[in-house]
């Protein structure tokens, strides 16, 4: 069967400041295919669809869809040729019905005149009905779940004549029945000849749906494989592998033996929201990393650790004693310190400045009321310089210091209160290359003064060279941790795509 | 990569607003003073003072809610509550010393209870405080039956007398805005203030009890509704329902005058002050040039536009 060519992209590059985001990516749609795009966070997967959809302006190359060759597409356009995308999470409000989120913002359905509501009730259920969906249009989207929601972003980008859709980890929050639901309408959907992007974490929902599979890998592409001619071996391969000078190099302690009396942190069958009974051990002097693809339940595993979200049991002992805490108050009263993943929004008062963000936590360790301004100005003083971080004095606020600094203001914070356990969250997320190796050089030496810390990070190489053993996350479950030796990219990534070690081919 | 570090660019921190309102009321004083000499005299800078005494002491409280990124738009019908209140139990015979104790109380219940609703169920101040706005106005309404309850001339020192030649309500005025700037400089609770008005989950994650500060915030708020309701109590000797209308919205313009922005987490007492003080001149300076009192609206709302489009100006600079 000679398929319709729906999209072409040919030599697209995508430069963000400090990173080549997409270099020369080429890539084919035909009608009626499922196109999976896989690769690690950060390989550039989003970068392409966002290019696709008219969200970003690539710096080189062209899209020809439907022979048209177009520079760049701009999200009106996007939508004028058929292109839809349905992000993770489904733009849709919340306060309208199924029926007339299907057809917000499409004017051309309402042809019969002014708006009518049955008209457009009719139409839905056509359309509901078409794709074998258990779906009311009546119901108020906000009654419905996380999957329903999905499919009704779904229907409403096809409603649209949608020749083209992009799907976004459209399975990220669903159950496997959801799930199930779901391909049945993207089938339909592809037995209607629209092409479909899909993203995925998931190799098994890969091989499940996909015709052909693209990997990319740092902004390239590696490959593009037709589903049966492939298996996840040779795709988790494509996915890693990296040249060796981007790793940072940690200085290694001379003795780093398990059983010389060093401290431990044990962490015991812990369970929450989005971990699933979770139990690992840390030594004091180690840094101990925890890889995972999106949504494997990292983030949310530091969050219980701090006390953050309600706890469903187990327990985090320092040296045998039971110290998880219920509050942040109580966690950094305890010793423990959560740097988190975005700064801007949950580390820092940006309208404050250098100083008052420096001692937000410490003061909240004392009875003191009345601060002294002139000690608080030295002890600030002194971090800043210690962790060099550049800003005209300590009354600049934050807002005004690059990433790197900010980042650093952060650390300071913590460092002040003299925790014993640093969690971290993506510590180098959104920071230039310099200011990298500062955070890594003060994480090694934290470890180094006997503190543990915790590390969770999609950034292979330096969750490999910086850890002095990875667990590795899976829908909630810590799947396996591995030791210096065993924490390769491509062990991390079979473990996290779910795949058990020691499996079978 | 040190390049990027290095770029910052220089500090623009709220000194700049009350520096840009100490030109203007500096340019305002001289014109005035050219045209009318009887301007720039201590004794018409004091009448300042004492006639937004009350004023500015409800608008440090509104600096204290705004800058922790909140509303309070109850203020004005809970200063005609509290004064009706307190003026009834002085009509009823109780001595005035309770009568002012407990509307001092009254006022640090309501605007606690306001704190109260929004910091632990989260609604959104400007909703919350617009029903109690409305409940504070009824209970004025039930407590005097809608009439004027006269202190038939007792209680008249705070808000009418003077020592030592200085107008009696300019004490707890100043008094109040010296310690708004020790609260705010000097104490834990004035940066947790700040921090909870910048960024709420980051100050929470930084172990700042962010639903007590809230709390703290509109109780310290109700005692200088209280404060600012006895001067005015004591001032016009008597109350009414209707006693106090329309202070929330002077109070906020003040505030917003003074440098706060409307999402908080910025501000100064300093700020706040100036923003009293030149509001208080735009009607004393207009009043010495004999111009009607109707055109006082137009130019306060002219200035309070200018004040917030400067200050966003400066804001959007940033970006």
């Amino acid at each position: 069967m000679v398929q319709e060519l729906v999209l072409e992209v040919d030599n697209v590059s995508k430069n963000f400041p400090g990173v080549q985001a997409l270099k020369n990516i080429t890539f084919s749609l035909y009608a009626g295919e499922v196109h999976c795009i896989v690769g690690e966070n950060g390989a550039g997967k989003t970068t392409f669809i966002k290019i696709l959809s008219g969200a970003l302006v690539p710096d080189e190359g062209t899209i020809k869809v439907f022979g048209k060759t177009y520079r760049t597409i701009h999200p009106s356009l996007a939508i004028t040729l058929g292109i839809q995308t349905v992000y993770q999470e489904s733009v849709l409000v919340n306060s309208l019905s199924v029926a007339e989120n299907i057809f917000l913002g499409h004017e051309e359905i309402a042809r019969w005149g002014l708006f009518s509501r049955s008209k457009t009730m009719e139409r839905a259920g056509e359309i509901i009905s078409r794709f074998g969906v258990a779906l009311s249009p009546g119901e108020l989207v906000e009654n419905l779940s996380n999957a329903e929601k999905q499919i009704v972003g779904i229907l409403k980008a096809l409603s649209q004549e949608a020749r083209v859709l992009i799907l976004d980890e459209p399975t990220a929050a669903l159950s496997a029945v959801e799930k199930a639901t779901l391909f049945k309408v993207l089938r339909q959907a592809e037995e209607r000849e629209v092409a479909i992007i899909y993203i995925s974490h998931h190799l098994e929902e890969v091989f499940e749906i996909g015709d052909r599979i693209t990997v990319l890998k740092d902004g390239k592409k590696v490959a593009t494989h037709e589903v049966e001619k492939v298996n996840q071996d040779t795709l988790i391969r494509e996915m890693v592998g990296r040249p060796a000078e981007l790793f940072y190099v940690r200085g290694r302690l001379p003795s780093q033996e398990r059983d010389d009396g060093r401290e431990v942190l044990e962490v015991h069958n812990l369970r929450g929201v989005m971990v699933k009974n979770v139990s690992f051990q840390v030594f004091s002097g180690e840094i101990f990393g925890i890889g995972g693809m999106v949504g494997s339940g990292r983030t949310e595993l530091l969050r219980l650790l701090f006390g953050l979200d309600p706890r469903e049991g187990g327990e985090l002992l320092l040296n045998g004693r039971n110290i998880i805490p219920r509050s942040p108050l109580e966690a950094i009263a305890r010793g423990i310190c959560l740097i988190t993943e975005d700064r801007q929004k949950t580390g820092l008062i940006l309208s404050r400045s250098v100083r008052e963000n420096t001692v937000l936590a410490t003061i909240n360790l004392t009875r003191r009321e009345w601060l002294n301004l002139e000690i608080e100005g030295e002890k600030v003083e002194k971090i800043v310089g210690q962790l060099q971080i550049v800003t005209p004095h300590i009354d600049q606020e934050v807002m005004y210091l690059s990433g790197g600094n900010q980042q650093k203001v952060v650390l300071a914070k913590w460092l002040l209160t003299r925790g014993k356990i640093y969690l971290f969250d993506e510590p180098t997320r959104g920071i230039d290359v310099g200011a990298k190796e500062e955070i890594y050089r003060l994480m090694v030496k934290l470890a180094e003064d006997g503190k543990f810390v915790i590390m969770v990070s999609s950034d292979m190489p330096e969750l490999i060279a910086l850890s002095d053993r990875v667990g590795v996350m899976c829908d909630g479950e810590m799947v396996a941790i591995l030791n210096k030796e065993e924490a390769s990219e491509e062990n991390i990534l079979s473990c996290a795509l779910g795949r058990k070690m020691n499996d079978e081919d | 990569m040190r390049i990027s570090a290095l770029r910052y660019r220089k500090s623009t921190r709220s000194l700049t607003q009350s520096f840009f309102l100490l030109i203007l009321i500096a340019v305002m004083s001289s014109i005035t003073t050219f045209l009318n000499p009887a301007f720039f005299s201590l004794r018409n800078w004091l009448n300042i003072l004492n006639q937004n005494a009350v004023l500015g002491i409800a608008a440090a409280g509104a600096t204290l809610v705004m800058i922790s990124g909140n509303f309070d738009i109850s203020i004005g019908s809970l200063v005609g509550f509290v004064t009706t209140f307190a003026a009834s139990l002085v009509v009823k015979g109780y001595s005035i010393f309770l009568a002012i104790f407990l509307g001092f109380l009254m006022a640090v219940f309501g605007c606690t209870l306001n704190g109260f609703v929004v910091a632990v169920t989260k609604t959104p101040s400007f909703i919350m405080t617009l029903a109690t706005r409305s409940i504070f106005y009824g209970l004025a309404l039930v407590v005097t039956g809608g009439v004027t309850q006269s202190l038939s001339g007792k209680f008249y020192l705070l808000g009418r007398g003077t020592t030592l030649g200085i107008h009696n309500p300019i004490f707890p005025f100043v008094a109040t805005y010296i310690l708004l700037f020790l609260i705010l400089r000097y104490t834990r609770t004035g940066r947790r203030i700040y921090a909870v008005g910048g960024n709420e989950e980051a100050a929470f994650l930084s172990g700042v009890n962010t639903l007590k500060i809230k709390i703290l915030v509109y109780a310290l708020n109700g005692a200088l509704v209280g404060l600012a309701s006895m001067v005015l109590l004591s001032r016009l000797g008597s109350a009414l329902p209707s006693t106090g209308s329309g202070l929330e919205l002077r109070a906020i313009a003040a505030v917003v005058i003074g440098g706060v922005p409307l999402t908080g987490g910025k501000g100064s007492a300093l700020g706040t002050f100036l923003g009293v003080v030149l509001m208080g001149l735009i009607s004393n300076m207009l009043n010495l040039l004999n111009i009607s009192a109707y055109y006082q609206e137009i130019v306060i709302g002219l200035v309070i536009a200018i004040a917030v489009i400067v200050s966003n100006l400066g804001g959007m600079k940033r970006k």
